[in-house]
């Protein structure tokens, strides 16, 4: 029994130090560069379901047919226990050693028959291919572009800004492979892997932005005549996985980038994905979500100026111009 | 044979034996604990170890491991009391509101610990016939079939497969009559130490700790006799310093202690002054007499109150122990920004030791951004978390501009870059 009672990662925050361990994924979120995923509103599900879909929705409303279809998830059969989780983690609930999935926080279960609907974003290329609009090569790079103005903000030059990188923890860190996901994306490729937020040393890298959720499957089996825990396969699903792959991955190719070249990235991926959706060579889908950022009817200034609001209202690093 | 292991890493002395966890006492500090609101477990478990549990006042040590809700009660000390006669006690339809955390389930964590401290051997045949060895990798799978619905499938299978495989085997070493520890030493010491405890405090008729596993091992050791290694040396023992150290704690042994250890600590800089508001302050309205309500039992000391940086001090106090040196322990935790590592001192190496621990911490002081959980609750400033707690912070909002390109140069503006 000698030494420490302690074991493991324990800090807090000191508000604006924190940016150098951990990618801000909040601001892809917040400004539409992350698929949003919705609950149609007439349905009864949890408070605390209803208010996680909102968050990711960002309090904007959307028309019913700009639902994609067919639904992103859906639970249609009475084997299958389907739990809406929050992938944060806490201390104190990392700690908590008797908790049924230990590490993340059960939001309530979404009754049989509950569909997930993913709004509609995907964009036409000019050879006629679909895709996801946070799949989208620009979309991409700014992603991961805005995730690190907090780091570069902190950095006091490009040494600075290249030794913060270095230290930052990612995603693609944790070796544990845990899950398969559901997306049927044919862009995923398979070095993808789940994070398991009970695994503590993955604590302190804030892998989720708020308002992502993952969806815990438990299901049963009947006929089984074993003990209690042979008869439960359990499956994540982590709607959001696909993004904090690739903010990992440009991480590790852009490591050498100093604060300027970084910049110019995102001025020049913003332009192009302006110019490639003015010119034609990106056409929206025709039921493509109005509240979007990057909406029909929108141009690169008001959109600038949308993205503007969503951070300073938002996010507390960033600052209305003066 | 026993092992024994110094409890602290740093201790080099004489005689090992007597400077060492023993394994029976094990279970001891695991059955003090720190009294709190409600019904808390009187042991319990931080990250992967067991919390230590300390005896702070003297009513803990009279075996009255409570809640102080019991400071409260009117009959508290009288035959009233639900603890000292067994007819309230029914009343209260609840045999172990006391006794919360000592029954069954709540010693398999403990046993666990037991074997892997002292018996690895037994811990690694577990492993070998129950644990998780051999069990199937989801990634092999996904290797094999990719990341498709067979791929999980098949390791469904598999995985299904693999635990039939397990129960199996432990049939097989059930219907041998082999159990994993053949010399049953983990039920052995529990009754052992159950039994002293019902010998000491359960002559009133009150409940004591680990009443359910006492009858059931019980039962257990009379169907299997020839199992049971009783060890009374060591249980006389351990009761005589018990009561020892109950005398020792009502004779003010605490106090002369904490005194003598406070003005040592308050000489190399430490102050028991220096939480927010009122914490390491024993609260209690009518705690045991003999020791003043305003004393604290940790002490601090940081180089610069400026930065997340400095040493936290907490006196344990063990008076079961027969050993002078570890009768009065320190807990010491150093902070260094994100970081605590933590250690136990004997009370008699504070000016061996301490001066080069506070060299440490002030070498490298300022180097982290970030800040210690523990160093929070410790200065308590917890109800405080949004805010920098009044450690330094830089924080230089972003100024969004007008277009990318205006937002670009504004970012810019002002790095050397």
């Amino acid at each position: 029994m000698g030494g420490s009672y302690y074991s493991g990662p324990n800090y807090k925050k000191i508000s604006g130090s924190d940016f150098k361990q951990q990618l801000n994924l909040t601001t892809p979120h917040s400004i539409d560069l992350v698929r949003k995923l919705v609950i149609p509103e007439t349905l009864m599900v949890s408070p605390d379901i209803k208010k996680i879909v909102n968050t990711s929705l960002g309090g904007r409303s959307f028309e019913q047919n700009e639902l994609k279809s067919p639904e992103f998830y859906i639970n249609s059969s009475s084997n299958v226990e389907t739990h809406i989780h929050d992938p944060r983690i806490s201390i104190n609930q990392l700690y908590d050693r008797y908790r049924f999935s230990r590490g993340t926080r059960s939001l309530g279960t979404l009754t049989i028959g509950t569909p997930i609907h993913q709004l509609e974003d995907r964009v036409m290329d000019s050879n006629g291919k679909a895709h996801y609009f946070d799949q989208l090569p620009e979309v991409k790079e700014l992603q991961y572009r805005f995730s690190l103005l907090a780091q570069a903000n902190e950095a006091k030059n490009d040494d600075d800004f290249k030794n913060i990188k270095k230290n930052l923890k990612t995603h693609l860190d944790t070796t544990h492979k845990q899950d398969f996901s559901l997306l049927d994306d044919p862009n995923k490729n398979n070095t993808s892997s789940v994070l398991d937020p009970s695994r503590q040393q993955s604590f302190g890298l804030q892998i989720h932005a708020p308002g992502a959720f993952t969806i815990h499957e438990i299901s049963e089996n009947p006929n089984s005549e074993s003990p209690w825990d042979e008869k439960r396969t359990e499956r994540i699903i982590d709607p959001y996985e696909h993004v904090n792959s690739n903010i990992s991955q440009k991480l590790k190719e852009h490591k050498n980038e100093g604060l300027n070249e970084h910049m110019q990235g995102l001025i020049s991926a913003y332009n192009q994905l302006w110019d490639k959706l003015g010119s034609g060579e990106y056409t929206r889908h025709p039921n493509f979500w109005g509240g979007h950022t990057f909406a029909a009817g929108e141009d690169r200034n008001s959109a600038w100026s949308k993205i503007n609001q969503s951070l300073t209202g938002n996010n507390d690093i960033f600052r209305k111009s003066e | 044979m026993r092992s024994y292991k110094p409890f602290h890493p740093l201790y080099v002395g004489s005689n090992i034996k007597n400077n060492s966890i023993h394994p029976e006492d094990f279970f001891t500090t695991a059955a003090g604990g720190t009294a709190k609101t409600g019904i808390t477990p009187l042991f319990s478990f931080k990250g992967n170890e067991i919390i230590r549990p300390v005896f702070k006042t003297g009513r803990y040590a009279h075996g009255d491991f409570d809640d102080p809700l019991e400071d409260l009660e009117p009959e508290q000390g009288t035959e009233a009391h639900p603890y000292m006669n067994p007819q309230a006690m029914k009343h209260w339809g609840c045999h172990s509101r006391n006794w919360y955390g000592y029954n069954q389930g709540s010693w398999n964590h403990l046993k666990q610990q037991f074997y892997t401290q002292y018996h690895p051997e037994v811990q690694q045949r577990w492993d070998q016939y129950l644990g998780h060895e051999g069990r199937p990798a989801p990634e092999d799978f996904v290797a094999e079939h990719g990341e498709t619905q067979k791929a999980w499938n098949e390791w469904s299978k598999a995985s299904l497969a693999w635990q039939r495989g397990r129960e199996s085997k432990q049939k097989a070493l059930e219907a041998e009559g082999k159990p994993i520890d053949e010399r049953q030493t983990f039920r052995n010491a529990l009754l052992n130490v159950s039994s002293l405890y019902k010998d000491a405090l359960a002559s009133d008729g009150r409940n004591f700790p680990g009443r359910d596993a006492h009858s059931a091992l019980k039962k257990y050791f009379e169907a299997n006799p020839h199992l049971r290694s009783p060890n009374v040396e060591w249980a006389t023992q351990h009761l005589e310093n018990l009561k020892n150290g109950i005398e020792d704690l009502q004779s003010g042994g605490f106090h002369k202690a904490h005194e003598d250890i406070s003005n040592r600590l308050g000489k190399l800089g430490f102050t028991e002054h220096f939480a927010g508001r009122g914490q390491n302050e024993i609260n209690s309205t009518t705690g045991n007499i003999n020791i003043p309500k305003t004393s604290a039992t940790s002490f601090f000391w940081s180089p610069d109150r400026q930065e997340p940086y400095g040493i936290h001090i907490e006196h344990e106090y063990h008076p079961y122990n027969i050993d002078p040196d570890r009768k009065h322990l320190l807990r010491v935790h150093l902070f260094t920004g994100s970081k605590r590592s933590s250690m136990i001192l004997p009370a008699a190496h504070i000016e061996t030791h301490l001066p080069d621990l506070m060299k440490t911490v002030s070498s490298k002081t300022g180097k982290s951004g970030l800040v210690h959980n523990d160093l929070i609750k410790a200065l308590g400033l917890e109800n405080n978390s949004e805010s920098d707690w009044g450690f330094k912070a830089s924080k230089q909002p972003i100024v969004m501009g007008s277009n990318v390109e205006d937002f670009a140069s504004k970012f810019l503006s002002g790095k050397n870059v």
